[in-house]
């Protein structure tokens, strides 16, 4: 089947030139009554009349297929072929009946996880910038709807001594949401594509290379990423992506469309359009109640099928040897509406069949995306801890949790939220508060001051900060656990996840925790040692934690409920030390949550610098830090002396202690 | 029929057809200032993506109520114009009224309760509305066809100078 432009055959844009080209062709047949009138018989004006409409319409049909050629070429050449096959038809065709469907999913980021490069995608700054990072100089530039880069062969290295040849490469493909952007271009062998090493980050609105966007062990030169749109990100940024990595090494990748369109969730849509192209078939439906076999709509399935229509991306599969084999040429074989267990189960640590093939044969595998006791770590996996939660193992009927109890992947027409605030999370609107779970927990509203132990409408007191910390990792940020769980202070103990106390009272011990969960709800008290019973919970994982640790605290020191409940006059000592952190996410976490403490907003400093810069900024924020006055009264847990000092020897020797095992974490 | 029969019916179809058109144009430029104002209140009811088959609908009702006065217009001017009486003029006249009233009424109907993407039944209104239109159209321009031409003024002879 030949590749088609990205352009929809049914709804080609009406443009300023077609309305133009539209004139001009009434115009152009305006006078034919005139010279009609002026022929000498009735039959020649009828004739005059014909050629001018023949005319008139061939004119209109050479300027049509002057756009399409225009269209085709607007596609890069090499890249993974858009492909209509096994009944997928793309959004294009849901639009006309499905107006305000269709428009909510065009302003979410599900839509623009990958794009072909034009103008309206692009976000990165291309306006003759030059970037240099990791030893390599970026050239990038815009020629008129096209985005170029001029560079190292870096993906090619020379041999040793001899000079990298310059080479200029069109960007093709844009893959990103709403945080950052990731940009591709062909490789020139086959449909496989090349990863620039560098990354548009939105918030800083500026170029970063790529590695410092994830936490990934710091490495010198540039990692190169040959081939990873086709062989990991076309799973999920695409809709039915087939990555076709062929036995004789080449690539044929295909999709049915760029990002994650209206079929990624509702299953190919070609015999549903073929089955309402009848409009009697399509007003019988309506009377129906609009209930139709022929597509998936996971809103009308149960809570386990409706959720792994989005566990299909946002998941970590159990995939053995034999199912890469196949994934890696034609793809997912799960549809929506279908069971995700038959394709690819879900890791999940309750059930030992999912994991005993990862421990064995590939031990990297689940530390790079689970705490030991399997709680998810990194972004993106919310289904295995949805699935993993008591509120969908044990729910039954209405009262089982699903994605879509909080979620809604099209906002409604009653939201009265803006629409990038809908887009941030997707949530129905109101389930940003206690009210995702007091619909089902209804019986707690009267109870919550005395279930929490902390005054109505208090951040201690909001279901989610409790039930659903911040423990994942991400987007260079922490983000929600999706396990809905309690805190206890074991958990942090054994696995050294931050429990939802310590996250906001992280100047407390683990004692403290464990004693007030002891007292009010009865959890039991682990063995701590002497540190755990001493020393502030945060202080530790800031300073001796491994990155990912590090990366959570980092964060965590500068979220505003944190900062209420534990105080904001002494993270500055602990944020310093992380601008210089060996990872490149930590040290950007560190100077964001500084940058937002009291004084330090004008913060000089560059975590992508270099490291002298960087210790000379740390040293600089540890100045200030000590001319301000605090007390450290009551507050040894912190190493603060009485007087407001820090206790530096003991600062510097649980610094010696940091984790420094290398760890990466697949998002 | 002859023709001191023909001037009071001629008469009357005129009349009933300038009414007609003025009445349309009337109320369908009010149903556009009605329009007009949704657009300017900003009407979820109206303007939001998931309601584009009431706007469409309504525009549509605006634009054919609109047109089709002005075409009654024109009918009745062409009728006098022609002095056309009789069995043809007559359909021609209760075609063109009944599109006046199916058209834009179907139009203005569907887009009461949608269906999504799809307008109410009372789209349905609309293609009986449109034959209808079209028998009018080709009945008059018959008429207009049949009607003898002007004869044209023989040129002045030249003469030398």
């Amino acid at each position: 089947m030949a590749p088609r432009p990205p352009f929809g055959k049914l709804c080609l844009p009406m443009g300023s030139e077609s309305i133009a080209v539209f004139v001009l062709f009434v115009l152009g047949l305006a006078p034919l009554p005139i010279l009609a009138r002026r022929a000498p018989s009735r039959r020649e004006a009828w004739i005059l009349v014909a050629c001018g409409i023949g005319v008139a319409i061939a004119v209109l049909g050479v300027r049509q297929q002057a756009r399409v050629k225009k269209m085709a070429a607007a596609v890069p050449a090499g890249i993974p072929a858009e492909v209509h096959q096994e009944g997928y038809v793309s959004s294009q065709a849901c639009r006309a009946c499905h107006p305000q469907q269709y428009d909510t999913w065009r302003a979410s980021f599900h839509r623009t996880m990958t794009r072909i490069a034009t103008p309206e995608y692009v976000k990165g700054d291309f306006n003759h910038r030059t970037v240099t990072a990791k030893g390599l100089t970026y050239q990038l530039d815009r020629r008129g709807e096209e985005f170029w880069v001029e560079t190292e062969e870096f993906w090619n290295p020379p041999p040793a001594g001899a000079r990298p040849q310059r080479v200029r490469r069109r960007i093709a493909l844009v893959t990103g949401s709403h945080h950052m952007q990731v940009y591709w271009f062909a490789s020139g062998e086959g449909r496989k594509l090349e990863q620039l090493p560098l990354v548009y980050l939105f918030e800083a609105q500026r170029w970063i290379p790529r590695d410092a966007a994830f936490l990934k062990p710091p490495v010198a030169g540039v990692r190169v990423e040959t081939g990873r749109w086709n062989d990991t990100c076309i799973s999920c940024h695409a809709t039915r992506g087939q990555p076709r990595l062929l036995d004789d090494g080449a690539i044929d990748s295909r999709v049915s469309e760029f990002g994650i369109a209206c079929e990624a969730c509702h299953g190919p849509g070609e015999a549903h359009v073929r089955d309402n192209q009848s409009p009697w078939r399509r007003y019988a439906h309506h009377r129906r109640g609009g209930r139709q076999e022929t597509i998936t709509q996971p809103a009308r399935l149960d809570a386990r099928l409706s959720s792994q229509v989005c566990g299909q991306c946002h998941f970590v599969a159990a995939m053995r040897g034999a199912d890469f084999a196949r994934w890696k040429i034609d793809g997912s074989p799960y549809r929506p509406g279908g069971e995700l267990d038959l394709s690819y189960p879900p890791v999940q640590f309750s059930r030992p069949e999912t994991v005993t093939y990862l421990k064995e044969h590939l031990p990297d595998f689940l530390p790079k995306r689970f705490w030991s006791d399997g709680m998810v770590r990194v972004a993106g996996r919310e289904h295995n801890g949805l699935i993993e939660s008591p509120c969908f193992a044990r729910g039954r009927g209405a009262r089982q949790l699903a994605c879509l109890s909080c979620h809604t992947m099209h906002q409604s027409e009653r939201d009265g939220r803006r629409r990038a605030e809908w887009t941030d999370d997707q949530l129905v609107e109101g389930m940003d508060g206690d009210r995702a779970c007091l619909q089902c927990h209804a019986e707690q509203v009267r109870e919550i001051p005395a279930h929490t132990h902390h005054a109505a409408g208090s951040a201690g007191s909001r279901c989610y900060n409790c039930h659903m910390p911040y423990t994942t990792y991400g987007l260079l940020k922490a983000i929600r656990s999706h396990q809905v769980s309690s805190p206890t202070a074991q958990e942090s103990l054994a696995t050294g996840r931050p429990n939802a106390c310590n996250q906001c009272h992280l100047d407390r011990t683990l004692e403290w925790t464990a004693g007030h969960l002891n007292r009010w709800y009865g959890t039991d008290r682990p063995r701590l040692g002497d540190e755990e019973r001493r020393v502030a919970a945060g202080v530790l994982w800031t300073l001796k934690g491994d990155a990912g640790q590090r990366a959570l605290m980092a964060w965590s020191m500068g979220w505003e409920p944190a900062r209420a409940a534990a105080g904001s006059d002494w993270q500055a000592a602990y944020l310093a030390p992380l601008l210089n952190d060996p990872y490149d996410a930590v040290r950007y976490i560190a100077q964001r949550s500084l940058r937002r403490l009291p004084g330090f907003d004008r913060l000089d400093y560059d975590f992508a610098g270099p490291a002298e810069r960087r210790q000379a900024a740390a040293q600089r924020v540890m100045a200030q830090w000590r001319l301000d006055p605090r007390s450290g009264q009551g507050r040894e847990a912190l190493l603060l002396h009485p007087d407001g000092r820090l206790d530096l020897g003991a600062f510097l020797r649980l610094l010696g202690r940091r984790e420094d095992r290398a760890i990466e974490l697949v998002e | 029929m002859t023709r001191d029969e023909e001037a009071p019916e001629l008469h009357r179809a005129v009349r009933r057809h300038l009414a007609a058109g003025w009445l349309a144009v009337l109320l369908f430029l009010t149903l556009g200032a009605v329009l007009e104002m949704l657009h300017g209140y900003k009407v979820g009811w109206y303007l939001d993506v998931g309601n584009s088959a009431r706007r469409l609908m309504w525009t549509l009702a605006h634009a054919h109520g609109t047109l089709l006065g002005m075409l009654n217009i024109l009918f009745a001017l062409t009728v006098r114009h022609l002095s056309w009486a009789g069995g043809s003029q007559r359909v021609a006249s209760a075609a063109l009224l009944g599109a006046t009233v199916l058209l834009p009424g179907g139009f203005f109907l569907g887009g009461i309760v949608i269906y999504a993407g799809d307008p109410g039944l009372g789209i349905l209104l609309v293609p009986v509305g449109g034959l209808g239109l079209l028998l009018a159209v080709a009945l008059t321009a018959a008429a207009v066809m049949q009607a003898p031409r002007p004869e044209r003024a023989s040129p002045p002879a030249r003469t030398g100078s």
